[in-house]
C-alpha cells in the first residue's frame, strides 16, 4: 500500500501535455484540420481487476480527473470513443489524419478479464459513465449493438500482463467490446464537456480555435477520446477534434484561400502554459502558386509552426494568389485514398433487400483487406447468396477467409468478417440478399417511419492474410463506409389506420350473419317426437 | 297483462318454446328483408350512382390542411435573388445554343454533367437502352449528388427535370426546367443547412429516362433495360420534386400528382407546396394545366338556361367535375401524369410542378423561391410522410375529397351487385311452387329434390341441383381464353401485324362463347339452374372486383361500376328484342375495353412500366362480359 502511494506521488509530477494541429488542403477546395491533445500520465497503469481495489487514493494534475475515475472504476485498459457528424469523402478528401471517421457514435474498449465484475457489466458501466461525461446518448448502445470483432479493432497500445497469470499470452486475458450508434447527432453539447477535459480549456493555445459557431457549420466534424497504455511510458489519453471546412462556401468570390481567422473565426492569442509542446503543421501541396504566411520552418515539405516561438496573435493563412475563384475541374491537389468502399442496401420490398458492396483497389498491386459488417439482428443475411464478382465475372476465389456469427433474435447482432484479395486497379463487388425481420410493435422507435440506421462497415487493409485469429496484430488504418437506412415492415401507427382496422373487424364480424340471412332459408323441419 | 306478468311469462318459458319463438322472429326478419331485396338493390344502385354524380359538390369535400407538424411550410426566409435568376438565364442561353445546333443526346447530357462538376457536385452520365417489342428507346441521363454537410447521407431529396415536357400529346423542350435545376444546384450548394443529400437529375426523353434512372438507383433493372450501375449514389430517397417549365413565363403553377397504377403521393407534400407557393412565391396554384379561374365545359354551359349558366353553384360544380374527370382519366388507365409518377412505386412522395405557359407575370424568380422554400420544408422531415394521407381526390387545388366521402359510392353499387348474385344463387337452387296440390310422385322419388313443407302451407319450396362444376369450367374457359389472348397481345410478332393480333383475340373470345354451346347439352344450357348459377358466380366476381379495385384504384372501379351496370339486369328468357339488345351491349362493352387498350397504348405501358390496366381488362373485364353474353346467346340460339 505504501509502495503504491509512493508510486502515484512520483508520477503526479511527471504528467506531460502536448498539443498539435495539422492542416491539409483538399482536392475539392476544402481544408481538413486535426487537433490532437495528448496527456501522458507517466509510469501509471490501468487498474488490475483482480489484484487492485477500487478505492486506492488517486492523484491527478493535468490528466482529466473525471475520465481517470471512470477508467479506474471499471478497470479499462484501452478505451476509444468517437463522435462524428458527416460522411467522410475518401474520393476527394483522401485518407483522414485520424482514421476513426465512422458516422455517428462509436465506442470500443479492451478490458482484462477476472475480478468480481464481469466484462459485460463493466462495459455497461463504462458506457453509461462516458455517456454522462460527454452528454452523448451512448446508453442506447445496448446489447443489440455490442459485438467483439476479431480483426478490425486491435489494441493500439500495449496490454499489461496481470499477476498472477496462468496464461502465458497476455492478449488472451483481454476482451474487446465494440458498439456503434450511427444515428447519434453530434453538436455543441458534446464539445463543451470535451473542452473541460483539457488543461487550458478553450482559453489559450490551440484549443482556443475550437469555436462551436464555426466548427458546427463545417462540412464534417468529429471528436475522439482515445486512452491506451504504453509499456515504457504510462497511460496516454489523446483527445482529438477533426474538421473539414469549406472556404469556397464562405468566400464571396468562391476562392479557396483560407486562414485560421476565416476557418475558426479566431486567431491564437497566447500559448497554453502547461503544454510541453505545441505545434501547427501545414501539409502544403507541391504547388508553386501556393502561398503560406507567416513564413514557416519547412520539414519534408510540411510547414511547421512552434507556438513557443511564434508571434502573437498568430493567424496562419493559405493563399493561391493566381486563382480568382476556385475551379473544381482543375484542382492542383490530389488526395484520393488507395482503397475506396461503397455500400448500398436497396429494398426490393419492406421484407427483403440486397446488400451490394464495392471495394475499389486504386493502387497497382494486389492488396488484402478484412471487411467487417456488424448489423443488428433484424437484418438477417442469406449467406448462401453471397456472390463475388470483378467486372461482372464471378470470382469466388477472392474470398480468402470468412468468420461469421449469426444474430440472436431480439439480442445479439450479426458479425460478418471476410478477408478478401483485391486485384490491382479493380473493383471487387459482392452482393448478398438480406431478410428484414418483423418487429414486435413495442420494438419500434417513436419515429417508426424513419427506418433503422445501420452502422458503417469497416475495411482494414492487412499485410499477411494468413496470420491466425483471434487478436490481430494489424495496425493499419481502418476505412469506414457510409451508414445505411433501412425500412422494416412498419405499421402506420396513425389514427386513420386504427379506424380502418376496427371497421374491417366489425364488417368481418357481421359478414357471416348477413351472408347466412341472404343465402339460407329458415324452415321448420318435422322430426320424430321422442 | 301487467309488465310484471309479461316478464314472468318470458322467464318461465321452457327451452323449446323460446327456441321456437326465436326462430319465428328470425324468420320474420328474414322474410321482411328477402321480400324487399329487389327494392333494397334498387335503392343501393340509385344511392351509388347519385353519389358518384354528387362528388363535385363542395359539401362533400373539405379544405386542405397540413397534418405533419415537422413540415412547417413557408416558415423560412428565402435567399434566392436576382443574381440567381441571372445565372439561370445564362444556363438557359447555353441550353438554347445546344438546342439550336441540334446537339446530340450525349452532348447535352455531358453539358449538364460538366456544369454540375464545375460547381463541385459529384456527377455522372447514365446511358440507357430499353428494348421493347415494337421499338428501342435510348437516351442519356445526367445527374449529380450534392452531399449535405454533416449528414450521414442516408436520406436524399430528388430535384428533377426531363428534357422534354409533354402535355396533351404535344412535346416541347423543357429548357427552362433544366436551367432552373442547374441554377438551383449552384445556389443550394452555398448553404450548409441541408440535412439530406440533394440529387439533381436531368433525364432524357419524357418518362423513359426517369424510369431508367430510378431502376438503376434502386438496383431493380428490368430485363428489357440495359444500363450500367450508378457510381455516384446517395441514401434512401424520401421526396422528389419534378419541374416542367416549357414556356418563357408562367402565370400559375399546376400540380400533377397521379402515379403509375393509380398510386398517389402523400397529400401533405402537395399541401405544403400549396402553402409555400401562396405565401412565399405569391403564385396561384391550380390543378393540372388549366388556369384556376378557367370555365370548363363551354358547350355544356351553352345548353343550360341563362340563369343557370353563370350561377356560382353550377360554375363551381362544373369546375370541380372537370378536375375529378381529369384525375379519373389518368387513374383509370393507370397512367402517370408525368415523370414524378415513377417514384411512387419506390415509396417516394413526388409530384410535378407545371409552370403553365403564359405571357407573365412569373419567371425564374418565383419558381426558384418556391423551390427553395419547398426544399427547406421537405428537409425538415425526420421520418417519411405517412399518416394515411394517400387516399384523396383533389377537387380544386385547395379542396379535396376524403376517402370516406368518395368510397361509399362504389361500395353501394358493389353491395347491390353482390345481393343480385346471392339472389340468383338462391333462385338457382330453390324453386317456388305455388300450388296447394300434393307434388307428384316422380319428384318425390327423386333423391336430389327434397320436399320441404313450409309453415304456411300455401307456398312450397323445392330444391334442384346447381351445376357448380360446369359453371366454373365455363367461367375458367373464358378467363383462360383471354389469358391466351393477352399472351398474344404482348408478343412482338403479333404486335407488328395488328389485324392478325386482333383477329386471333376475337377468335379466342368467340371460341369461349361457342365452345360451351357446342359441347354442353341443350337441356342443361337452357335450364334456369345453370343460367342462374352462372349469373350468380359472374356477378359475385364482378362485385368482388369492384370492391377490391375501389381501394387500389378508385377511378377504375367507378368506371367499372358504370360499365358493369347492364350485366346486373335479370335474365330475360322470353323477350326476344331485349335478349338481342343484351347480347349486343355486352359484346360492345367487352370490345370497348380492347379499343381503349389499343388507343391508349396500354400494352406498351405494361411492357415499360408494369401498368396492370391492359392485362386486367383482357383477363378480368372482357371475360366477365363474355360470361354475361353467354346467357342471351344460348336463349337466342335455342328458343
Amino acid at each position: 500500500m505504501i509502495l503504491s502511494c509512493d508510486f502515484l506521488a512520483a508520477q503526479a509530477y511527471s504528467d506531460r501535455f502536448t498539443e498539435s494541429l495539422v492542416i491539409r488542403p483538399l482536392e475539392d477546395g476544402k481544408v481538413a484540420s486535426l487537433f490532437t491533445f495528448t496527456t501522458l500520465m507517466a509510469h501509471a497503469s490501468g487498474r488490475d481487476p483482480i489484484n487492485d481495489s477500487e478505492d486506492k487514493p488517486q492523484h491527478y494534475t493535468i490528466f482529466p480527473l473525471s475520465l481517470g475515475q471512470i477508467l479506474r472504476e471499471y478497470a479499462i485498459t484501452e478505451l476509444h470513443l468517437t463522435l462524428n457528424a458527416g460522411k467522410w469523402d475518401y474520393l476527394h478528401w483522401g485518407t483522414p489524419e485520424d482514421a476513426d471517421v465512422g458516422s455517428g457514435a462509436e465506442m470500443w474498449a479492451w478490458m482484462a478479464d477476472g475480478g468480481a465484475d464481469s466484462i459485460d457489466s463493466r462495459w455497461v458501466g463504462v458506457r453509461n459513465a462516458v455517456s454522462g461525461l460527454l452528454c452523448a446518448s451512448l446508453s442506447s448502445l445496448s446489447i443489440q449493438r455490442t459485438t467483439s470483432p476479431l480483426l478490425a479493432f486491435p489494441p493500439l497500445g500495449d496490454l499489461p500482463v496481470i499477476r498472477p497469470t496462468n496464461q502465458t499470452d497476455a492478449s488472451k486475458q483481454y476482451h474487446l467490446r465494440h458498439a456503434s450508434l450511427p444515428s447519434e447527432h453530434v453538436c455543441t453539447e458534446n464539445l463543451t464537456p470535451f473542452l473541460k477535459l483539457l488543461p487550458c480549456k478553450s482559453s489559450s493555445g490551440l484549443a482556443s480555435l475550437l469555436n462551436p459557431h464555426k466548427l458546427f457549420d463545417a462540412d464534417w466534424h468529429g471528436m475522439g477520446v482515445h486512452v491506451r497504455w504504453l509499456e515504457r511510458k504510462g497511460v496516454e489519453v489523446k483527445l482529438t477534434f477533426q474538421a473539414v471546412v469549406d472556404p469556397v462556401r464562405y468566400s464571396p468570390t468562391h476562392s479557396r484561400d483560407a486562414s485560421l481567422g476565416s476557418m475558426f473565426d479566431r486567431a491564437i492569442e497566447k500559448p497554453c502554459p502547461v503544454a510541453a509542446e505545441s505545434m501547427i503543421q501545414v501539409k502544403s501541396p507541391t504547388d508553386a502558386v501556393f502561398h503560406l504566411s507567416p513564413d514557416a520552418h519547412m520539414e519534408n515539405g510540411i510547414a511547421v509552426y512552434d507556438l513557443a516561438e511564434a508571434e502573437y496573435p498568430l493567424d496562419i493563412s493559405l493563399r493561391w494568389p493566381a486563382e480568382l475563384s476556385f475551379n473544381y475541374l482543375f484542382s492542383s491537389v490530389h488526395t484520393s485514398a488507395p482503397i475506396r468502399v461503397t455500400r448500398v442496401l436497396r429494398d426490393a420490398s419492406q421484407t427483403h433487400g440486397r446488400l451490394t458492396v464495392s471495394i475499389i483497389n486504386e493502387s497497382n498491386h494486389t492488396q488484402y483487406v478484412a471487411y467487417l459488417e456488424t448489423v443488428p439482428w433484424f437484418i438477417q443475411f442469406y449467406l448462401h447468396t453471397l456472390r463475388i464478382t470483378v467486372d461482372g465475372e464471378p470470382r469466388p476465389d477472392l474470398l480468402h477467409r470468412l468468420s461469421y456469427t449469426p444474430a440472436i433474435p431480439h439480442a445479439d447482432p450479426t458479425v460478418f468478417e471476410p478477408i478478401f484479395t483485391l486485384p490491382p486497379l479493380k473493383a471487387l463487388r459482392f452482393t448478398m440478399e438480406v431478410e428484414k425481420a418483423f418487429l414486435r410493435y413495442t420494438e419500434h422507435p417513436p419515429d417508426a417511419q424513419r427506418g433503422w440506421d445501420l452502422p458503417p462497415a469497416v475495411v482494414l487493409p492487412i499485410q499477411n492474410p494468413d496470420l491466425p485469429f483471434p487478436i490481430s496484430p494489424y495496425k493499419s488504418q481502418r476505412i469506414y463506409t457510409s451508414t445505411l437506412l433501412v425500412d422494416l415492415p412498419t405499421p402506420d401507427f396513425s389514427m386513420p389506420y386504427n379506424v380502418i382496422l376496427m371497421t374491417s373487424t366489425l364488417v368481418a364480424l357481421f359478414f357471416a350473419n348477413i351472408f347466412n340471412t341472404l343465402t339460407r332459408r329458415f324452415v321448420w323441419i318435422q322430426t320424430a317426437v321422442a | 297483462m301487467s309488465i310484471v306478468q309479461k316478464v314472468k311469462a318470458i322467464l318461465s318459458r321452457d327451452e323449446i318454446t323460446s327456441a321456437k319463438l326465436r326462430l319465428q322472429r328470425r324468420r320474420r326478419i328474414t322474410n321482411f328483408l328477402v321480400q324487399r331485396m329487389t327494392l333494397l338493390r334498387a335503392l343501393l344502385y340509385v344511392a351509388g350512382y347519385t353519389w358518384l354524380l354528387l362528388l363535385p359538390l363542395p359539401q362533400l369535400g373539405r379544405g386542405i390542411y397540413i397534418d405533419e407538424n415537422a413540415l412547417q411550410p413557408g416558415q423560412v426566409n428565402t435567399y434566392w435573388d436576382w443574381s440567381n435568376v441571372h445565372s439561370a438565364d445564362l444556363y438557359l442561353g447555353q441550353l438554347e445554343e445546344l438546342r439550336d445546333r441540334n446537339a446530340s443526346k450525349a452532348e447535352r447530357a455531358d453539358f449538364v454533367r460538366t456544369e454540375l462538376l464545375k460547381m463541385g457536385i459529384s456527377s455522372e452520365v447514365q446511358p440507357y437502352t430499353f428494348a421493347l417489342s415494337t421499338e428501342v428507346l435510348t437516351g442519356q441521363n445526367a445527374y449529380g449528388v450534392l452531399s449535405a454537410p454533416r449528414s450521414s447521407g442516408t436520406e436524399a431529396i430528388v430535384i428533377s427535370a426531363s428534357w422534354i415536357s409533354q402535355r396533351d400529346g404535344i412535346e416541347t423542350l423543357n429548357l427552362r426546367g433544366v436551367a432552373t435545376i442547374l441554377a438551383l444546384a449552384k445556389f443550394l450548394k452555398g448553404y450548409s443547412l441541408w440535412a439530406k443529400d440533394l440529387i439533381f437529375v436531368v433525364t432524357d426523353d419524357y418518362m423513359s429516362g426517369m424510369h431508367a434512372f430510378l431502376s438503376a438507383y434502386h438496383d431493380a433493372v428490368p430485363n428489357n433495360l440495359a444500363t450500367p450501375p450508378l457510381n455516384v449514389t446517395s441514401g434512401v430517397i424520401w421526396t422528389a420534386l419534378n419541374i416542367e417549365y416549357p414556356g418563357h413565363s408562367f402565370s400559375e403553377i399546376g400540380i400533377f400528382h397521379e402515379g403509375l397504377n393509380a398510386r398517389l403521393p402523400n397529400q401533405d407534400l402537395i399541401n405544403s407546396f400549396h402553402v409555400v407557393s401562396a405565401h412565399t412565391g405569391l403564385v396561384q396554384v391550380t390543378l393540372y394545366d388549366t388556369l384556376y379561374g378557367a370555365r370548363p365545359f363551354t358547350e355544356l354551359r351553352n345548353l343550360l338556361p341563362s340563369v343557370l349558366k353563370d350561377h356560382p353553384i353550377v360554375d363551381g360544380y362544373l369546375r370541380r367535375a372537370r378536375n375529378i374527370l381529369q384525375h379519373t382519366s389518368f387513374q383509370t388507365l393507370g397512367k402517370a401524369s408525368g415523370p414524378h409518377g415513377l417514384f411512387h412505386q419506390y415509396r417516394i412522395d413526388a409530384f410535378t410542378l407545371y409552370a403553365i405557359p403564359a405571357m407573365g407575370p412569373h419567371g425564374f424568380h418565383a419558381i426558384g423561391k418556391i423551390m427553395e422554400s419547398t426544399l427547406r420544408t421537405t428537409n425538415n422531415l425526420l421520418e417519411r410522410l405517412h399518416a394515411s394521407l394517400f387516399f384523396y381526390i383533389f377537387t380544386t387545388s385547395g379542396t379535396f375529397l376524403k376517402i370516406g366521402a368518395y368510397l361509399p359510392s362504389v361500395i353501394c353499387i358493389s353491395i347491390a351487385t353482390m345481393i343480385a348474385a346471392l339472389q340468383s344463387w338462391v333462385n338457382a337452387g330453390w324453386q317456388q311452387i305455388q300450388t296447394i296440390s300434393v307434388p307428384d310422385k316422380k319428384d318425390k322419388e327423386d333423391a336430389s329434390s327434397k320436399e320441404i313443407v313450409t309453415l304456411d302451407a300455401l307456398i312450397q319450396w323445392t330444391t334442384r341441383p346447381r351445376p357448380v362444376l360446369l359453371t366454373i369450367v365455363v367461367m375458367l374457359l373464358s378467363h383462360g381464353a383471354m389469358a391466351v389472348a393477352w399472351r398474344i397481345m404482348s408478343y412482338s410478332f403479333f404486335r407488328q401485324i395488328p389485324w392478325l393480333m386482333y383477329g386471333s383475340v376475337g377468335l379466342l373470345a368467340l371460341s369461349s362463347l361457342v365452345l360451351p354451346v357446342l359441347l354442353v347439352e341443350r337441356e342443361i344450357l337452357l335450364s334456369p339452374a345453370f343460367q342462374k348459377t352462372l349469373k350468380a358466380f359472374s356477378l359475385s366476381l364482378t362485385s368482388t372486383v369492384l370492391s377490391i379495385t375501389s381501394l387500389l384504384n378508385f377511378s377504375l372501379s367507378a368506371v367499372l361500376s358504370i360499365a358493369f351496370l347492364p350485366t346486373n339486369f335479370p335474365i330475360n328468357a322470353n323477350n326476344k328484342g331485349l335478349r338481342t339488345n343484351e347480347l349486343i351491349s355486352h359484346l360492345v362493352l367487352a370490345s370497348l375495353g380492347l379499343i381503349l387498350i389499343d388507343s391508349q397504348e396500354s400494352v406498351k405501358d405494361w411492357e415499360l412500366f408494369g401498368v396492370w390496366f391492359a392485362p386486367f381488362i383482357t383477363i378480368v373485364y372482357i371475360p366477365l362480359f363474355l360470361q354475361a353474353a353467354l346467357i342471351p346467346l344460348i336463349n337466342i340460339l335455342y328458343t
